[in-house]
């Protein structure tokens, strides 16, 4: 094997020849056996150290941690859309529900909810604490999912300044860890006279995700981000577009349902906005009474 | 990161661009195989393949870039992906493992092979695959290894394949796989 024949060998094994050289290279190799031989060994050599290289750089690769971080995460703004959907129903997964029927009562006192996206509605009537309030429930029974809350209530008895809320509310909150999601047969109408039977189900240890609607349909969440320091919005239809700088912290949708009607507000570094009825993009305004952010102080720090 | 830039660093074998792009285009590309009936492992796998055979030819100057690399790795993705597929589905959905197909020879002769590699110092490892599979030229293995110029790359090249060469004929002869 001569010097040159093995320069050969290598070019053509570490893909260095050009397609003419190629093409008379392997004319060569079917005649020469002895060529082929040594040709051979070569390739399983080269084949290796590709092999061996292709090995260590998928070890490297493995090792990268490809979990987007949270910044990136909101900056995604092909994400940003499910984003929204994902706080909206961890919000009314959260949320503290008051509910009930506008024209009904339900002192503060205990209040359960059961809200899922429904099928088939099923009404159910709850009496509620001592006030024997009526709620009507839906309760999706494919989607046993269900929101469950107690915190606000110790709140409303202390505070009289969210009295108006606590009548008939349904608020949301952003927060992952208060979600329950308890698995159970729905109960049929005789068996949930009581709702401290229902209390009692146990739905307290069951942590989980959940994503439940709220007998109202939850407000869809859209944002956009971009670098502007004003916060801007629309809003109509149940949808919110949010068009802002979120890369910064995240932000929390406030829903308060109360007899005088649903009210909106965003909360977003510190400070609370208030959403009104819009279908063209404006500046979100900037809550500034005290009552109000008071009450809505409160409801995010009992969410 | 420009696609310029990326390029430019590939062909000196930075493999922290490496990193940056599968990290970067992760989602992107491992959602092609995970939206069409893939699992994860195998959405990841089709992704790493299609990142290193571009690494590959980019580090070698062979790529002449049209697209941007983004497009160039989905279409390597999707490319794959149904091969893939239409392999799984020639094979009527039996788990058989690519490798099956390789002779017990061939699979045998690689093993020695790779035992041999593992049994080189660093330098003859990485100046032999940076030679062979990134297929950088001597310049760039100089200046990626600190050698003192291309030279003394070359040289090692050749000393390292030597070693290698000889420790796999013998490997070869011993166990008969040669003759």
């Amino acid at each position: 094997m001569t010097n040159q024949q093995l320069e050969q060998i290598d070019k053509y094994h570490s893909g260095r020849m050009s397609e003419s050289e190629m093409a008379s290279f392997e004319k060569q190799l079917e005649s020469d056996p002895a060529l082929k031989a040594v040709s051979d060994l070569q390739a399983d050599i080269v084949d290796g150290l590709k092999e061996y290289r292709k090995l260590e750089l998928k070890a490297r690769l493995d090792a990268i941690n490809v979990d987007p971080t949270w910044m990136e995460f909101i900056g995604q703004s092909a994400l940003m859309k499910s984003m929204g959907g994902v706080i909206v129903a961890s919000i009314i997964g959260t949320g503290i529900y008051f509910l009930g029927e506008k024209d009904e009562q339900t002192k503060a006192g205990t209040p359960v909810t059961i809200n899922a996206p429904t099928n088939e509605s099923l009404e159910y009537v709850w009496e509620l604490g001592q006030e024997e309030a009526d709620n009507s429930v839906n309760l999706a029974l494919d989607k046993p999912e269900i929101a469950k809350e107690s915190a606000l209530e110790e709140k409303s008895d202390v505070q009289g300044v969210e009295e108006q809320l606590a009548r008939e509310e349904q608020v949301a909150i952003k927060d992952d860890k208060e979600v329950f999601k308890p698995s159970f047969e729905a109960p049929a109408v005789a068996d949930v006279e009581e709702e401290s039977k229902f209390k009692s189900a146990g739905l307290d240890e069951l942590p989980g995700t959940s994503k439940t609607n709220g007998s109202e349909n939850p407000i869809d969440v859209e944002t956009e981000n971009n670098r502007s320091n004003i916060i801007k919005y629309k809003y109509y239809d149940g949808k919110l577009f949010l068009s802002g700088d979120f890369d910064k912290s995240t932000y929390e949708i406030l829903e308060i349902n109360s007899a005088s009607g649903r009210r909106i507000y965003v909360y977003y570094i510190d400070t609370y906005y208030k959403v009104g009825t819009t279908d063209r993009l404006i500046e979100l305004p900037v809550v500034k009474d005290k009552d109000v952010i008071k009450e809505l102080e409160l409801l995010r720090e009992n969410k | 990161m420009k696609d310029s830039e990326i390029l430019e660093r590939i062909s000196r074998g930075d493999e922290r661009v490496l990193d940056h792009l599968y990290k970067k285009y992760y989602r992107m590309m491992t959602k092609i195989v995970l939206s069409n009936n893939g699992t994860e492992d195998e959405a990841k796998d089709v992704y790493q393949e299609a990142l290193l055979a571009f690494w590959q030819k980019a580090a070698s100057g062979k790529l002449v870039m049209t697209s941007k690399i983004s497009t160039y790795l989905y279409s390597i993705c999707l490319n794959q992906w149904r091969k893939e597929l239409d392999r799984k589905s020639r094979l009527s959905g039996e788990e058989v493992d690519r490798k099956e197909f390789q002779t017990h020879d061939a699979k045998e002769r690689l093993k020695i092979v790779m035992d041999c590699i593992a049994q080189l110092g660093d330098v003859c490892k990485k100046v032999l695959t940076h030679y062979y599979f990134d297929g950088m030229g001597m310049q760039e293995i100089a200046e990626k290894m600190n050698f003192a110029n291309t030279d003394t790359a070359k040289t090692k090249k050749y000393k390292c394949k030597k070693k290698l060469d000889s420790l796999i004929k013998s490997k070869y002869t011993t166990e008969d796989f040669f003759d």
